[in-house]
């Protein structure tokens, strides 16, 4: 059974619409990278699939593992393991990253019939999942991403991905403004979370992270609606040739 | 200042110069922008606290064939030279500030560095100036460095020597920092009694990343205008400066970081040490527009004074018209905390001692900024022999 | 841009818990203010002719002032006439057995869930105790662990049996720090005040528990003049915790209270507030008219007065607990979270004065805005012209939860002497969607997001709250902001 199905999907967002039929099938175990031209909709696809209120969703149907999606508030997305890793991550001040995570991987076990991590168990498992993104020891006790670098900001969405540990991740532009380093770093993470059960949608601007996460499909969005679907091959064509080859394909056609 | 003055100035300095015939809209451009604003005096506001009239008044002869820029051999780097209108000039910067203005007429070739589409140099590049200009000299020189998307390089940037007191260099560098590109660009400002006027126009495109650091640590004039435009969203910029002014020495630092679009990120620290009759003048500029939702801007300048005779101008700016943003700018000056000196002292350190370690902590905070860590043992040394000349 | 969130906006709002009253016989005098009044309270409370004078004078200075108008608030004009100055329960509880109690009163305890008994469960858990002295309109009703107190030789009872049984203490002590020609609400205090607590430490003494007073003002029209005085003799010590809760009515009740602290030598006083008097409904009607004068004076060197306070009730707070530094190398602390919600007012804040040498203020306020409401911190650090080597630092910060509630600041510091070292920082912030979506994603829902932000956000405060408070106000700080966000 798919994992996520998206048919004929449209969004708008302050009068705009963005996605105008978007279709799209995920499996578990699989990697899907959407690249596009800025305005093409992929950080709409995000936010309306994580269940931003300001983008109101105008047709289409989303099943997440034989569920509706669009009737679940983010929260109740959240918890039965959807997980979105912000391109512009908030910073909480106040909330330290300990505090906040303790109290959404409660939520999850909850919802999942788990048993709650006791205060010891539940740091020895802070720590484990610390080294994956080495997100240092001091960085976990200060507040929700406040002061924290760009990199340390995208470590800290891996991070909390791997605690959260969910069945679809959706990486909004996560290498945007990274070095080469803390490029490897969250990559790697992202490597090592996955499993033959779970899933990626990888949303990106540059070729680049796909030669770290390398992915199993590459759609191209343009104009709200995928126009090509391919292989890891197709995002190094797009890299070399640019958006422009892929609009005067479809101004051909 | 007469337009007739103005022409009679340039037309001096440019039977001197070497210039082309090409370039001539932007040739243009600028006679019209100089005749209008003429050479700055005291009476305009960005040049309240520094005299450049003075070196014009006493009268300044071009010369073209000094201080050319020399540069270190780094593989994967291209390096030409280049008077092409569509590049040179591109920012526009020259119809905006005076110095760049003039040099703009004057300048003969520009060095031109491109860093190409998804190169990543782990080699520096060094690029040298020494200024050897003799009585009433003045040249322009002219730096464009170009980083394509997904680039990254670092260069440090010397001006060296030392020039006459009545002689002038103007240098004016032009940056291009494309889609995901990273440049860290350190400038080092070494130059006697001479006096030296520079400006930096940097555009950065998003998701790049565009650091400088200026340490300042000699010449009878420094003015160094900094303008950052952040183009893009997700630009990250620092910058930073660290200045030792001692007797008879002027550094001006204008910065401007131009917030255009929303989710970028500035962050600037100017720090400096002022001794015996020196003079110091930072203003700081961070410019949000409008659509530049979400910004982080961060300024502050802070500045010891080490005699009673020193003059520190200060003059933090925000202009904000987003409203969803965090800002802040902060300006200190005073002297050495007493009780650390003593705390110091107590331990064994004699005076200069103490006050050269607490010194040094003051300036690490930029220092620390400069990746190479070679340049900053270099650095601390300069700075530790500058503090010697300034106690004496 | 979209509609704003609905599903926040639509949070059925919590109903005020504690809105419900209880109809006792009460004792009350008619409605209006005059000598007479004064008279007929001092008369029932069988006071001594130098404490009717002191009322008398402080009445006779009122009539001469006008009422304030410079805070930043707005609230229609108070009708002084219109005001019920007195109301004792009929009942006059003997001080013994929890049986004797009034069964609608003990219930009415029950209510406020400072059941007596409580305080046993309290006991056994925390290992610490809580003596409390509860004020039911104007009498105070019972106060227990006298015994264990009086073995101590700790004085803690009603302001009114103290004026009977030590009023060697009241006549020191009273008006001392707040005399009555201060200010207009003080005057008025001091004409008309019925009840409080006293409080005396004597030297060297560890007070062995916290010391607790609830007030409630339960019948309609009357103000509430609560009179509390607490000193704190050479190197003793005192926690006292004054927590307040009052009936939904659609009049506004005025609540003009004065409480004095005096620390001697070495003496450490802490004051702890939970306030949440009744705020008005939705649309602004009712609430509590909080017009208060709080004052301390360090007065022995090395002496130490914190003020801690949660505030989240009343429709218009006024109220400047502050700390006079007179003994040297004496230290004035305050810790203030101020919340304010639908159509509230506060304009709060503190006064520190340096005079003498070496002294040290710490000021953290932190205010919380939703609604349509408005949070003003006005502070006032005053180092007068001999007060060497003072130290001063103040951090007053602002969060707003909505884009129609308003955070203003008002510093102000006046300073006499170049050795001192005053800081000042102020920030604001909000609590955006963006934040509470970035909660939501990570799988809590809005409540459970405005909590751990709001929280977060005073913990420095909160933490400075005894034990058993600070549970009260966590919970008080969510229920205050519900559907607050947007």
């Amino acid at each position: 059974m798919s994992l996520l199905t998206i048919k004929d999907l449209k969004a708008r967002v302050e009068e705009k619409d963005i996605l105008k039929g978007f279709n799209l099938t995920v499996n578990p175990g699989e990697v899907h990278a959407i690249m596009g031209p800025n305005g093409s909709g992929k950080s709409t696809l995000a936010s309306v699939l994580a269940g931003n209120e300001s983008y109101e969703v105008t047709g289409g149907e989303v099943d997440f593992n034989g569920k509706d999606l669009l009737d679940m508030a983010p929260e109740e997305r959240a918890r039965e393991g959807l997980f979105l890793a912000f391109q512009y991550p908030v910073e909480i001040p106040g909330v330290s990253n300990v505090n906040f995570m303790k109290n959404a991987v409660a939520e999850v076990r909850k919802h999942r019939g788990l048993e709650q991590l006791d205060a010891k168990d539940f740091l020895a498992f802070m720590r484990e999942k610390q080294q994956l993104v080495e997100l240092s020891g001091n960085l976990a006790g200060r507040s929700v991403n406040e002061g924290f670098s760009g990199g340390e900001k995208k470590r800290n969405e891996i991070f909390q991905m791997a605690m959260l540990d969910p069945k679809l991740a959706i990486l909004d532009e996560t290498d945007s403004g990274l070095d080469i380093d803390a490029l490897r770093i969250v990559a790697s993470g992202v490597n090592k979370l996955r499993t033959k059960n779970n899933a990626f949608i990888v949303i990106t601007h540059y070729q680049r992270l796909l030669d770290y996460i390398v992915p199993d499909f590459v759609h191209v969005l343009y104009n709200g609606k995928i126009v090509r679907s391919g292989t890891k091959e197709l995002a190094l064509e797009l890299e070399e040739k640019g958006y422009d080859w892929i609009k005067e394909e479809l101004a051909e056609a | 200042m007469s337009e007739a003055m103005t022409r009679s100035i340039l037309s001096d300095l440019v039977a001197g110069a070497k210039s082309p015939a090409t370039y001539k809209v932007i040739r243009s451009e600028v006679e019209g922008f100089l005749a209008e604003n003429g050479i700055p005096s005291k009476k305009h506001e960005d040049w309240k606290y520094t005299n450049i009239k003075r070196l014009f008044d006493n009268g300044l002869h071009f010369v073209s064939d000094k201080c050319a820029i020399s540069n270190s051999k780094v593989s994967g780097l291209e390096i030409t030279w280049s008077d092409d209108e569509n590049l040179i000039g591109s920012s526009g910067i020259h119809s905006k500030e005076v110095h760049a203005a003039l040099n703009t007429a004057l300048f003969g070739k520009a060095m031109v560095v491109r860093v190409k589409k998804g190169t990543h140099l782990e080699e520096e590049l060094v690029l040298n100036q020494v200024v050897d200009l003799l009585e009433n000299e003045f040249s322009a020189t002219r730096l464009f460095i170009v980083l394509e998307e997904n680039s990254s390089l670092k260069c440090q940037y010397h001006f060296s020597g030392s020039g006459a007191e009545s002689s002038l260099l103007n240098h004016t560098t032009e940056v291009l920092v494309g889609k995901n590109a990273r440049l860290e660009l350190n400038f080092v400002q070494e130059v006697g009694t001479g006096n030296l006027m520079t400006t930096t126009e940097v555009s950065c495109e998003r998701d790049s990343n565009f650091t400088t650091n200026c340490i300042q640590l000699s010449g009878k004039l420094l003015r160094n205008n900094l303008n950052i435009r952040l183009r893009g969203e997700n630009v990250e910029t620092h910058l930073n400066g660290f200045y030792m002014i001692n007797s008879n020495e002027l550094f001006d630092n204008h910065t401007h970081v131009d917030h255009l679009e929303p989710h970028c990120e500035s962050n600037e620290i100017y720090r400096g040490i002022l001794a015996g009759n020196s003079t110091g003048v930072f203003n700081g500029k961070v410019f949000v527009h409008r659509d530049a939702q979400k910004t982080n801007g961060y300024q502050s300048n802070n500045n010891i004074l080490l005699s009673d005779d020193a003059t520190m101008n200060s003059k933090p700016e925000l202009e904000i018209y987003a409203d969803d943003v965090r800002c802040s700018h902060g300006s200190t000056t005073g002297q050495l905390d007493e009780e650390a000196v003593f705390y110091l002292r107590a331990r064994g350190l004699d005076e200069f001692g103490a006050t050269a370690l607490l010194l040094t902590a003051f300036a690490s905070e930029v220092l620390n900024a400069i990746t190479n860590e070679e340049l900053r043992s270099i650095l601390e040394e300069k700075i530790q022999a500058k503090l010697k000349e300034m106690r004496a | 841009m979209a509609e704003e969130n609905q599903a926040l906006k639509e949070f059925t709002e919590k109903e005020y818990e504690y809105g419900w009253s209880v109809d006792i016989e009460t004792d009350q005098l008619p409605k209006g203010l005059s000598e007479e009044t004064v008279r007929a309270i001092s008369s029932k409370k069988n006071e001594p002719e130098w404490l009717l004078e002191w009322r008398l004078k402080a009445f006779r200075y009122w009539l001469t002032m006008e009422e304030p108008t410079w805070a930043h608030v707005h609230y229609p004009k108070i009708d002084f006439q219109d005001i019920i100055y007195y109301s004792a329960p009929k009942q006059k509880p003997v001080i013994g057995s929890l049986d004797e109690v009034d069964a609608d009163m003990l219930e009415t305890f029950k209510k406020l869930g400072i059941s007596l008994e409580e305080q046993k469960r309290l006991m056994n858990v925390a290992g610490s105790n809580v003596a409390v002295d509860a004020v039911f309109d104007s009498v105070s009703v019972k106060t227990t662990f006298q015994e264990t107190l009086r073995e101590k030789g700790v004085i803690f009872c009603s302001f009114s049996e103290a004026v009977q049984n030590h009023p060697e203490l009241i006549k020191k002590y009273l008006g001392s720090v707040v005399p009555y020609t201060d200010n207009f609400y003080a005057a008025l205090n001091s004409a008309v005040f019925s009840d409080g607590s006293f409080c005396y430490i004597p030297k060297g003494v560890r007070c062995p528990m916290e010391l607790s007073t609830y007030f409630r003002i339960n019948a309609m029209n009357t103000g509430q003049f609560e009179r509390t005085l607490v000193v704190a003799d050479e190197d003793s010590y005192c926690s006292y915790l004054e927590g307040c809760t009052a009936p939904q009515r659609d009049e506004n009740q005025l609540h003009a209270a004065v409480v004095e602290l005096v620390s001697m030598k070495g003496a450490e006083i802490k004051y702890s507030t939970v306030q949440n008097w009744y705020p008005g409904d939705k649309n602004g009607k009712g609430g509590i008219y909080n017009f208060v004068t709080k004052r301390g004076i360090c007065a022995g060197a090395y002496s130490k007065i914190s003020w801690t306070q949660v505030e989240t009730g009343s429709a218009v707070t006024w109220k400047y607990p502050s700390c006079i530094l007179k003994g040297d190398n004496s230290i004035g602390e305050f810790y203030s979270v101020a919340v304010t919600n639908n159509y509230q007012q506060a304009d709060t804040g503190t006064k520190m004065i340096h005079l003498g040498k070496n002294t040290k203020s710490t000021i953290i306020s932190k205010g919380v805005s939703a609604g349509h409401s408005n949070n003003s911190y006005r502070g006032l650090v005053k180092i007068a012209k001999n007060a060497t080597n003072a130290r001063n630092f103040s951090q007053c910060d602002s969060l707003l939860l909505s884009s129609t509630s308003g955070a203003h600041t008002f510093p102000y510091i006046e300073c006499g002497n170049k050795s001192a070292k005053v800081e000042h920082e102020a920030t604001t912030s909000k609590v955006g969607e963006d934040q509470i979506f970035y909660c939501n994603q990570r799988g809590l829902d809005t409540e459970q997001a405005i909590g751990l932000i709001v929280n977060g956000y005073c913990k420095e405060v909160l933490n400075k709250l005894p034990m058993e408070f600070a549970v009260e106000a966590q919970k008080l700080l969510a229920i205050s902001l519900e559907g607050s966000v947007g």
